[in-house]
């Protein structure tokens, strides 16, 4: 299928797992409605200043082809020296971030985009600077520029009301003006990127390849681990590095663990939302053992360190398995105990049940992943559709329901969490002896690799060019929060302001994932809101805003 | 330096939310703080400290300048994590400002204000409890145990070392020598 | 109904809340806590600051006064561990220690001077003595010859060989 999509393009590599073509601008459009129609969707794309090797820039897009269980990637590149390319927009509308974002940093001209506008970098950004490019140094501090006036003019039957950055409703410095009609929110404004801390920048100047995965890691502190593992995989996949068997086992544990801490956080955090205080400390309780057994393995309760190019760096000898299990066991009794009396609870049931619907077939369109597309009868997991680490070896099923509602989440994280239970008594049993890292590779110049993970969100995405010289050209990490954001207006419509908060946290967004280059905006989507961290969420739901 | 109840305002500059679960989970079960009479406010004009994450972001910046002066003397900071104590592992790109440090010499040179009391909480991230230990240090409740450690080589050792290293280098002088490659490679 | 089950479990537990800061705590044997250099073993060789995502251990030379500075600032540290894994003589260290805080900056730093080698041609200091005596106990005693020299004044003698064929 989707090699009768690419007719006629250079195919640059084709192999079990990857496509990539080389598209000419003019076809690139026809190319992408091709693949969408032939039931892939659109995953991420990176813009690439590659005027050192070719004088050129190019711009890649990632299509994820789950039927065919493989990823498509089209590259595009500009015409010697100069600067535009045809926006793929148009036809796809999950490509417009992407776009912006590359216009912003690399300043590429998108022809035929529908806004484009900054998207990233700050304000009191000088006009014309684009700090992707590889002339400009990572460590530049320039000076504020005057920012451009552009303000809407204020309609009269609305009232304005401004929120954040700091606010007692958010815990990370966002923005937002809401517009209000009575008790419903109509329309919101965003301003996000206060969280841009330049990161893919310098990952390709001051970094060495062995560094990047622990900057990888502090992308987000709560599925750090997914990151690091999915930039390490990107390398792997570029330069051909086997990874033993015991280091993909124990990857596959440690990345378990942090989907059991981040579901357990989130159902703390629902159940404080629906005011339901004593499910949050129990289930923050039943937290805390897998925190320690994380802390056990690695040394630190979040940041676990424990990717590097070639395998990990710790191992999970026999004393410390037995007490893992032991942990394993006291927080799968309690939390099943807890969790169980929660479902059962009609008042809470009866908050979910049908509030915050995102229909099947436009979840598809929007491309979400993760949990939020399998509550929406979307039949989607990396770790099955496309395994990695050990999780080809392993035993699970991956939950679908059907409800399209925030009652639906709930349940396929439920599920999810004691999938993961079985999942790392399973790993543990079957861990096989052995090394635990490849350290004889060479890094090849100037090729992609691509990585990609289920994070406890969804799909995360790494793009990689390796360069040699231990460096990596460039890289370019796409969040799952990233894919589901643009999915909250759909659920807010229709819904009373009190479901908000719920229906924000449905999709357990991560803003610093996303942040990390930034994204978001609104301005027809009828967004929202963006609540940040849980505490932030959690107090909305107090009735504190 | 505060010696009653802390309220504390919670500050995120751009850290990663690494931080910002572990302030939060000084709230949950296992170490709740609200027994040293701590608690989260949602205004910086109630605090008395505040929990500062993150290594500032530029866009952040002004607003963390304003949340910073919101709050009414006496104040403390708590800096809470490697970004907000030296920057973290971002300290010099070019849309950060570098940790709390930094954030003071701007406040000095424009704005011409003071730095508050701070404490610097390093990790990455702390664990609760080595939050909750800056926080008592803060209200005066334990001694500090973190000192500034300098090593200088000492002379005697100096002297050992010399020797050593001649005694190696001669070894070499007796010893056959070989031809660099270059040359021992005839066409 | 699924309330009265709660405050069942919740008795059940009992308390939960550790009494810490009033008693201390057990951390794992693992931790990756505060980093300590052992001055006495430290060599020198700038191993770690190659490896330090966040440089938070710097690696320079102090020529006036002919030492070679091994700078880490804690506030920086990420708690990684690569220092640890990359120190070919193990001079650091993760502790156990977490109780970090400080109300005073200058307390996050620790620093080892190690006196430097002058060059046996130019003057210029180039090395430590114990990175140099590493290197020589690990090689050959015939490839020590040109170890007092920096690496300009090496460079320049190696390619005086190479263009006369032979050593002089």
């Amino acid at each position: 299928m989707v090699v009768e999509v690419l007719k006629g393009c250079k195919i640059l590599r084709h192999d079990d797992r990857v496509t990539v073509a080389e598209v000419s601008p003019e076809r690139a459009r026809e190319i992408a409605k091709g693949l969408f129609n032939a039931g892939c969707y659109y995953s991420c794309g990176m813009g690439v200043d590659e005027r050192p090797v070719n004088m050129r820039f190019a711009m890649y897009h990632v299509f994820n082809c789950e039927a065919e269980r493989r990823h498509v990637i089209l590259k595009l590149t500009t015409p010697t020296n100069e600067l535009t390319l045809p926006s793929i927009t148009p036809v796809i509308e999950g490509a417009s971030w992407s776009e912006r974002e590359a216009m912003d940093m690399l300043g590429i001209i998108f022809d035929g985009h529908p806004e484009p506008e900054r998207l990233i970098l700050p304000e009191d950004w000088p006009e014309g600077v684009y700090p992707l490019r590889k002339d400009f140094p990572y460590n530049k501090k320039l000076p504020p520029a005057k920012p451009k006036e552009g303000r809407k003019k204020p309609r009269p039957d609305i009232i304005e009301v401004p929120l954040g950055p700091y606010h007692p409703t958010l815990h990370e410095p966002e923005y937002f003006e809401l517009y209000v009609k009575g008790d419903k929110i109509v329309d919101a404004k965003y301003r996000g990127f206060h969280i841009h801390r330049g990161m893919e920048k310098l990952a390709e100047s001051r970094m060495t390849l062995n560094q990047v995965p622990f900057l990888a890691e502090r992308i987000c502190g709560i599925c750090g681990c997914t990151h690091s593992t999915a930039y390490c995989q990107a390398v792997e996949d570029a330069a051909g590095i086997y990874v033993p068997e015991r280091a993909r086992y124990i990857r596959t544990i440690m990345l378990e663990i942090e989907r059991l801490h981040s579901h357990l956080l989130w159902f703390g955090v629902a159940c404080h939302l629906l005011g339901f205080d004593s499910g949050f400390m129990h289930l923050w309780r039943a937290r805390e053992y897998i925190m320690d057994i994380a802390e056990l393995i690695t040394g630190n309760r979040k940041t676990y360190g424990i990717n590097i190019i070639g395998g990990v760096r710790r191992d999970i000898p026999e004393k410390k398995k037995r007490k893992v299990l032991e942990l394993l066991d006291l927080a799968e009794k309690d939390s099943r105990e807890i969790l169980d009396n929660v479902v059962k609870m009609g008042e809470l049931k009866e908050r979910m049940e049908n509030v915050g619907v995102l229909p099947k077939k436009k979840g598809r369109e929007i491309g979400v992943v993760g949990p939020v597309a399998r509550a929406s009868g979307i039949d989607t997991d990396v770790r099955r559709d496309h395994p990695y680490a050990a999780y080809g070896d392993l035993d699970f099923e991956v939950p679908v329901y059907k409800g399209e509602d925030v009652l639906s989440r709930f349940l396929v994280r439920y599920d999810e969490t004691f999938q993961s239970f079985s999942m790392i008594k399973q790993a543990l049993d079957n861990m096989p002896e052995g090394e635990l890292i490849n350290e004889d590779y060479e890094i090849p110049s100037f090729k992609l690799g691509l990585g990609v993970t289920e994070a406890p969100r969804g799909e995360d995405v790494h793009l990689v060019i390796t360069w040699g010289e231990n460096k990596v050209y460039r890289w370019h990490p796409r969040a799952s929060t990233y894919n589901n954001l643009p999915a909250i207006p759909i659920m807010l419509r229709g819904n009373d302001i009190a479901d908000a908060p719920i229906i924000i946290a449905s999709i357990d967004p991560c803003f610093s994932c996303t942040d990390h280059v930034s994204i978001i905006d609104s301005e027809n989507g009828r967004v929202l809101w963006r609540g940040s961290l849980e505490e932030g969420i959690r107090r909305v739901g107090n009735g504190k805003a | 330096m505060i010696k009653r109840s802390l309220w504390v305002f919670h500050l995120n500059s751009g850290s990663c939310n690494g931080c910002d679960i572990e302030v939060l989970n000084m709230f949950a079960p296992r170490n709740d703080v609200e027994r040293l009479g701590i608690k989260l406010v949602g205004s910086p004009r109630h605090a008395d400290a505040i929990a500062f994450t993150g290594p500032i972001t530029r866009e952040c910046l002004p607003k963390v300048i304003d949340a910073l002066t919101a709050v009414p003397d006496p104040k403390v900071v708590l800096a809470i994590g490697a970004c907000a104590c030296g920057g973290g592992i971002w300290y010099d790109t070019y849309s950060v400002i570098g940790g709390i440090k930094e954030l003071y010499k701007i406040l000095k040179e424009e704005y011409n204000i003071e730095p508050p009391a701070t404490v610097f909480i390093p990790g990455c991230p702390p664990k609760p409890e080595a939050i909750i230990y800056g926080v008592a240090l803060a209200r005066g409740m334990l001694q500090k145990k973190q000192f500034a450690q300098v090593y200088v080589e000492p002379e005697e050792s100096l002297e050992a070392e010399k020797s050593r290293l001649e005694a190696l280098v001669r070894e070499a002088k007796g010893t056959r020598h070989f031809l660099p490659k270059i040359a021992v490679r005839r066409v | 109904m699924g309330r009265l089950k709660l405050i069942s479990k919740a008795l059940s537990i009992g308390k939960v809340t550790e009494k810490y800061p009033f008693a201390p705590i057990e951390v794992p044997e693992d931790y990756r806590g505060k980093p300590v250099i052992d001055g006495e073993k430290c060599i020198g060789c700038g191993a770690c600051a190659n490896a330090c995502p966040p440089q938070a251990i710097q690696v320079y030379d102090d020529v006036e006064r002919g030492v070679r500075v091994v700078h880490l600032f804690l506030g920086r540290c990420i708690f990684c561990a690569r220092c640890q894994d990359v120190c070919p003589v193990g001079a650091i260290k993760l502790t156990k220690e977490f109780e970090l805080a400080t109300p005073d900056h200058d307390d996050l730093h620790q620093v080892v001077e190690l006196k430097l080698v002058r060059c046996s041609k130019c003057g210029k200091p180039f090395d430590t003595y114990r990175h140099l005596i590493q290197v020589a106990e690990n090689v050959p005693p015939w490839e020590r010859e040109l170890l007092l020299l920096c690496p300009e004044c090496r460079m320049e003698k190696t390619s005086e060989w190479r263009l006369w064929g032979c050593r002089k």
